[in-house]
């Protein structure tokens, strides 16, 4: 294909384009059946009158106040925690094998658990994404802390700081990169927890109860639109995050 | 300035890695107010020794004192051979020739000052506000000695400061820091593979032995500074120069092991 | 080529015997008999071939593995299909709404009993003429399926005072429809259900999280064994959504594609009967059939003997009571808004 066929700034456009063309050719010439999979344009029509008739923003805002909820208590438990364990070697030893027991482990297979500890609450939704995005925040913090530069904190050493200084001014700042990483992924998996809970463990709004829901009684047109939420979703709190690390961890990949 | 009483002193310096003995019984005395270079073989630990020195690295056995202190109670500075990884990228180039100063506990004012002071002395032209990574790689050594110098160190130790930048950018730091120690006089421990330039700024040539390292022979070069390129010319560079060589090849062929 | 001469088709056979006799009374030429005896085998492979395979058409039925579903795993295990010569290949799903996609998608002819009726209906609302049911399974105070379960020390002792108390239910709006209109339909004003999985139901009453959950079998009976639960009452369906405690509540049925019925015309009467013969024998043997869930459920063990049976109704037992009780649960999901808009029962039923 010649390069300049289309213009730079058209081209993340052409995998959509393709993707929803492929989908309306799926249906149009009958290979899926349009009862169970609608045309991306009906689909589209349908996820555009929901949203502005306001169902769909209530699902929606639900799904994205879960995920945030869980985020905000992965980080402020995992950094903390993923900074002082990668801090100190003999810590993070102690605990590593249980740290990657638990990060293995589908979260799926804790949902008897956490309903034991959390009850049939709204929150156990949260707590289970919670879980799970923490051990891949913790993970990243620790990983970022213990693969510092070794010569950026010999030259705090060298320059007088103290222990603590050279935590505090080069430590923390070498990990941030790593971290946000982790964070990045932290809120990807949250999202994917909370859809799945919201889809598995029942509940009364959100983006998983719509699509489990509209799958029960074959509106497949609302189930697809409501997938198709779920993934805007994502996308935007990925693109977020992605604005985020450029802003603030401004040197990655660049020292 | 012409090298003064003796500053730094090593006794007995001894250093394993494993079974082999790197250093063993080490000594070497270091005047103030000289630069002095060390030179050597492959593996002879040239690096390790200003290491250890600077107390980026343990040793075995022996002492090492600044005017009778320990390191503890002196203020170096150290200038790295790889300035990506020592500025901080997460501080802008003047914060980071700030850093030691704030850590010394400096008022806003004094910081300042002292700042200025080595812009003016190293006639920085580039923008000083930018992020080390947007600087270029003669830029960010540069930084990297101003942030060494800033809090004004006893020593300063050099770790082949020149040998990630091209031709252009060496000359013009050799140039200022020869300028620099013209004016403050701070003694300079300077690593180089480089023959030439470790002659060139040099008031103390330090030719190493292979394994287990020893002094093979000190050299002194005296030609008056400021020297320039006309320097690289004269006998006197070129016979030290030739002495220096003399003795690196002699202690290369030299199998190791051998006093 | 010894093997392909034990086989016993018929037009293998004829031709078999037609070489045989050729030679007898002859002297045994070892050769031509040897020639003979190799064309007559592949002639009647490849001869018995179609034969076979007209012998033998295979329908594929889906099932949700409950206990719903027994008449089905008893006519397979016990032959029935075989016998009526037919080729039975039963696909397991996760879920009554994965049956019911596979149906309209065509990848399965049927399903068996177990699949949730409204769920069924749903689809053929999608595809009008999909399917035609041709059995149900029912609940009722004879054959018990639909319970409220309280914790074994409960002092709740009817369904009125679970009024403002903590009620859950299994996944799907099915359920939470059921066990509302059934909340209502005891007296409870405004219930309030969660919904929690399956597998949760029993360790919430265990730990008192819920105070009551309205269950399927086997979970009651689970429930009683592990000392966890009690029944506070049965047939709840029947007794506060259809009004007496001997409707039936036909609350699944098995069924058959409209398209796959036209396309084996032939042996569907042979299938429908063999299934009917499923269905008497779990009528008949009672408890014995139960060790036919055993590989197709998850029942198994000392559970087996305790699982109650489900009522049937072939679709030629059907009365007009019994369309009617499948109408009024119709109409009730139609009022909820579950149907788009209200779906007929009868029509929905296979005519011979």
């Amino acid at each position: 294909m010649r390069s300049g066929v289309i213009s730079p700034r058209w081209l993340p456009l052409v995998g959509p384009a393709v993707l929803l063309g492929v989908w309306a050719l799926l249906v149009a010439t009958k290979a899926v059946s349009p009862i169970l999979l609608p045309g991306p344009g009906v689909t589209l029509q349908h996820l555009w009158t929901v949203t502005v008739g306001g169902s769909m923003a209530v699902d929606f805002g639900a799904t994205l106040l879960r995920t945030g909820q869980a985020f905000a208590i992965a980080t402020v438990i995992g950094v903390p925690l993923g900074v002082a364990l990668g801090s100190s070697e003999p810590l993070y030893r102690s605990v590593e094998f249980l740290i990657d027991f638990f990060r293995s482990t589908p979260s799926s297979a804790l949902i008897p658990l956490f309903m034991l500890f959390f009850g049939i609450t709204d929150f156990n939704k949260v707590a289970i994404a919670a879980f799970a995005a923490v051990l891949v925040v913790m993970f990243n913090s620790a990983y970022g802390v213990m693969n510092a530069k070794r010569t950026r904190i010999m030259a705090a050493h060298v320059m007088g700081a103290s222990r603590w200084q050279t935590f505090r001014d080069v430590l923390l700042w070498e990990s941030l990169p790593q971290t946000f990483i982790g964070l990045r992924s932290g809120i990807s998996l949250a999202l994917v927890i909370v859809v799945v809970a919201e889809m598995f463990i029942g509940s009364e709004n959100g983006l998983g109860h719509r699509i489990i829901n509209s799958q029960q009684v074959l509106n497949v047109k609302d189930m697809y639109a409501s997938i198709l939420a779920a993934g805007v979703l994502g996308y935007l709190l990925n693109v977020l995050f992605l604005l985020l690390d450029k802003r603030v961890v401004h040197w990655s990949g660049r020292a | 300035m012409s090298p003064g009483t003796t500053q730094i002193t090593i006794r007995g310096l001894s250093k394993k890695f494993g079974a082999a003995p790197l250093y063993r019984d080490f000594d070497l005395d270091i005047a103030r107010h000289s630069i002095v270079s060390v030179f050597g073989p492959n593996g002879c630990g040239k690096s390790t020794l200003i290491n250890m020195v600077a107390g980026l690295m343990p040793f075995d056995r022996g002492e090492v004192l600044f005017d009778g202190k320990t390191l503890r109670e002196t203020r170096i500075g150290y200038v790295f051979q790889n300035y990506r990884d020592a500025l901080f990228p997460w501080r802008r180039a003047i914060d980071n020739i700030r850093y030691p100063l704030k850590l010394a506990g400096q008022s806003v004012q004094e910081v300042e000052r002292r700042v200025e002071q080595l812009v003016d002395s190293f006639q920085v032209t580039f923008d000083l506000n930018r992020y080390p990574y947007e600087l270029s790689g003669g830029q960010q050594q540069l930084v990297s000695i101003m942030r060494a110098l800033a809090p004004q160190p006893e020593v300063l130790f050099l770790d082949e400061p020149f040998s990630a930048l091209d031709y252009e950018m060496t000359l013009f730091i050799r140039d200022r820091l020869q300028q620099v120690f013209i004016e403050t006089g701070t003694t300079m421990v300077l690593v180089s593979h480089d023959l030439e330039e470790a002659v060139w700024l040099a008031d103390t040539i330090v030719l190493l032995t292979r394994r287990p390292t020893q002094v093979a022979e000190v050299l002194t070069f005296d030609a008056p500074r400021p020297r320039d390129i006309a320097s690289l010319t004269e006998p006197a560079f070129l016979h030290t120069k030739a002495r220096a060589l003399e003795v690196f090849q002699r202690e290369v062929r030299k199998a190791e092991g051998q006093a | 080529m010894s093997s392909s001469l034990s086989d016993p088709s018929p037009a293998c056979a004829k031709l078999f015997t037609h070489a045989d006799a050729g030679t007898a009374g002859a002297a045994p030429n070892g050769r031509r008999r040897r020639l003979l005896l190799g064309a007559a085998a592949l002639a009647g492979t490849i001869a018995g071939a179609p034969a076979i395979a007209q012998a033998r058409p295979k329908l594929t039925i889906g099932y949700w593995p409950i206990a719903g579903g027994l008449a089905f795993f008893a006519a397979i295990e016990r032959g029935f299909f075989k016998d009526a010569g037919l080729d039975i290949e039963a696909v397991k799903f996760a879920g009554p709404n994965q049956v019911v996609e596979a149906l309209i998608a065509g990848r399965i002819d049927g399903s068996a009993n177990g699949t949730a009726s409204t769920a069924l209906a749903l689809g053929d609302a999608q595809a009008p003429g999909l399917l035609k049911f041709f059995c149900t399974n029912y609940a009722n105070a004879t054959h018990v399926l639909d319970h409220i379960v309280v914790a074994k020390d409960s002092p709740i002792k009817s369904i009125k005072e679970l009024s403002g108390k903590r009620f859950a239910c299994g996944p799907g709006i099915n359920n939470i429809t059921l066990a509302k209109s059934v909340l209502e339909g005891a007296g409870v004003p405004e219930p309030k259900v969660t919904e929690l999985p399956l597998g949760q139901l029993l360790p919430s009453i265990a730990a008192g999280q819920i105070d009551a959950a309205y269950v399927l079998e086997p979970t009651a009976v689970i429930g009683r064994k592990q000392n966890i639960s009690r029944i506070l009452e049965t047939a709840v369906i029947s007794k506060y959504v259809l009004g007496n405690a001997n409707t039936p509540w036909h609350g699944g049925a098995a069924s058959l594609r409209a398209e796959s019925i036209q396309k084996n015309a032939a042996v569907i009467p042979k299938f429908l009967e063999a299934y009917a013969r499923g269905v008497d024998y779990v009528r008949k043997s009672g408890v014995e059939a139960n060790q036919y869930l055993k590989g197709y459920t998850a029942i198994e063990g000392d559970l087996i003997s305790e699982v109650p049976l489900s009522g049937y109704k072939m679709y030629n037992e059907m009365t007009a009571e019994d369309y009617a009780a499948m109408q009024k649960l119709f109409d009730l999901f139609a009022d909820r808004k579950v149907f788009e808009k209200r779906l007929m029962a009868q029509p929905l039923f296979y005519k011979a």
